[in-house]
């Protein structure tokens, strides 16, 4: 897929230029992979010489230990809110769109550019009054809330992510099929969810992204430790007298996979739209 | 009806805590207490905060350095991108990482990067040069600022540089051989038309920038929590401090937040103004 490049540098440039850029893109996320690196040393050498990034053997004991930590309980708690507001986001965004679309719905469409609004307003001002109502309410601690304060971030963005892919969608398929004389279930299930699928999967990604790195709304909603998402547990190894660097690199790219598994679904769908839609 | 679940979230989530919130500030509302109004009190408390002035300052300079690096750079970033072509896209995709990884990760990474003594960054200067860096990172108030902001430029650089790329990538292909065909020079191609074409995206990114750096939360929550000497106080965390912290006095939190809307406006609006304008103007004209 081509995405560009009108001006035609010559072929050893472009690959030079590229393998530069390969380069500088490794030791952008440099970070990252040399925590991975690093946790892969005897625990009590993490602790005490935490920039060292090689130690006296490679062992997993680290990440053995980290088992043993809450971390297990943060991760659980971590999905279970994460796929939560995937789902809510999904139901609600792709309802909306479909209306303001197909549907033509002028509310749908209003309703839809309202929703843009949310990414105006910082979530600092929304906290104090989100924390009084869930506390009120007795929703502190509860999965279900953090999905939903979650899915209330992904779903605007989620919203205009559909209608574009809508507007795009031969739809006109769909209404094909009626006219074959197919009835309703076989042609929701064999021609609308395949055409819709591949949106719904990359807003279901990116609301997974936006759900499992929720920081500012878990801190004050989620007070028990074993309700905690592993976003706001982590700090809590660098906290109080001894600082776990051991759990803390060994959490790391436990906590970058799923993210990076969402954000590569994502980019590879959206790559293979836009190269069947061109 | 297809309307009501989202129309629903919305109201629960944004809308009634948005109105709440702005009821809140003309009261002296605090934990387990109720709400009696104080007229504009609040307002005056937060203004008479000794801290207030030094955290809108911060907000500003850290807002307007990181939204700077962080367009100008992606907008480069893409640029080299487009001329490459398509084995950029593997490695472009790659950067996203800092953004993809929970925020609190990122910034507990960074506290392992520059802390002191013993932190990755000491260790490679210790390679490097002989010497250890024994540069307090987070401990002298205009370093930390410093790398809080470089955080903040490492997370969401690559991001608005793929948003760039994308739409460098809608322009026809036509119509920039015609203008190269005029004018062969790549710079001029650059600044006289796709700079030009790319602006509506440019300004609403912008301020979409800014907001979320005037926003940032976590990474200054989780690193310095304010400090050294309040030095690294945006609106947000020192609203969170008055908040949850000694003085848990919501009614003057957010105050302060409210008293900080009309500079977030000043600059926000206008961008997206001229943004839609120029946008709506270009759909025209094609």
């Amino acid at each position: 897929m081509k995405i560009g490049g009108a001006i035609p540098w010559r072929r050893g440039r472009k690959s030079a230029s590229s393998a530069l850029f390969i380069v500088c893109a490794l030791l952008w996320i440099s970070p990252i992979v040399l925590a991975a690196l690093s946790a892969l040393r005897p625990p009590s050498e993490i602790r005490t010489s935490p920039g060292h990034l090689f130690g006296s053997e490679i062992t997993i004991r680290s990440y053995q230990a980290l088992l043993e930590t809450p971390f297990g309980v943060w991760l659980a708690n971590s999905l279970s809110v994460a796929f939560t507001s995937s789902a809510l986001t999904v139901i609600c965004a792709l309802p909306l769109s479909y209306a303001s679309v197909v549907g033509q719905s002028k509310l749908g469409r209003r309703v839809a550019r309202l929703l843009l609004l949310t990414y105006l307003i910082p979530s600092t001002f929304l906290v104090f009054p989100i924390l009084f109502g869930v506390t009120m309410l007795g929703l502190r601690g509860s999965s279900l809330t953090m999905a939903l304060l979650s899915a209330s971030l992904s779903v605007p963005f989620a919203t205009w992510l559909l209608q574009t892919y809508i507007r795009l969608a031969p739809l006109q398929l769909f209404e094909a099929a009626d006219q074959e004389g197919i009835s309703m279930l076989p042609r929701v299930w064999h021609v609308m969810i395949p055409l819709l699928s591949p949106g719904v999967l990359v807003v279901a990604a990116f609301a997974f992204i936006i759900a499992w790195g929720e920081y500012t709304f878990s801190v004050g909603v989620l007070l028990h430790p074993n309700t905690y998402t592993a976003s706001v547990g982590l700090p809590h190894f660098l906290q109080g007298d001894i600082w776990r660097w051991d759990y803390l690199l060994a959490a790391i790219p436990i906590v970058t996979a799923p993210a990076l598994v969402c954000g590569v679904v994502a980019l590879r769908v959206l790559a293979w739209l836009r190269g069947r839609w061109r | 009806m297809l309307s009501v679940p989202a129309l629903l979230l919305f109201a629960l989530t944004v809308a009634v805590p948005t109105v709440t919130s702005f009821g809140l500030a003309f009261t002296d509302k605090r934990l387990g207490r109720s709400a009696h109004f104080n007229g504009l009190d609040n307002f005056g408390a937060a203004l008479s905060e000794p801290i207030f002035p030094l955290a809108v300052r911060t907000t500003i300079v850290f807002s307007l350095v990181a939204v700077s690096v962080k367009i100008v750079g992606g907008y480069l970033m893409a640029a080299f991108l487009w001329r490459i072509g398509r084995t950029g896209n593997i490695a472009s995709y790659l950067m996203l990482l800092p953004w993809l990884i929970p925020g609190s990760a990122s910034a507990l990474l960074w506290i392992w990067l520059f802390y002191e003594p013993g932190g990755l960054v000491d260790r490679i200067h210790l390679l490097l040069l002989g010497s250890p860096a024994q540069s307090n990172w987070f401990g002298t108030p205009g370093l930390a600022l410093a790398v809080l902001i470089a955080l903040n430029c490492w997370r969401e650089l690559p991001f608005w540089s793929l948003v760039f790329l994308g739409s460098r990538s809608q322009i026809p292909q036509q119509l920039v051989e015609e203008f190269r065909s005029i004018n062969s020079s790549p710079i001029v191609l650059e600044t006289r038309f796709i700079c030009r074409m790319l602006m509506p995206t440019v300004l609403i990114s912008t301020a979409l920038s800014f907001m979320w750096s005037v926003a940032e939360f976590q990474s200054i929550h989780i690193i310095t929590r304010g400090g050294p000497s309040n030095s690294t106080h945006t609106i947000g965390t020192l609203a969170f401090e008055l908040g949850y912290g000694g003085g848990i006095d919501l009614g003057v939190a957010i105050a302060a937040l409210v008293l900080f809307l009309p500079i977030v406006l000043t600059v926000v609006v206008p961008l997206i103004e001229v943004g839609t304008r120029v946008g709506r103007q270009q759909e025209r004209n094609a």
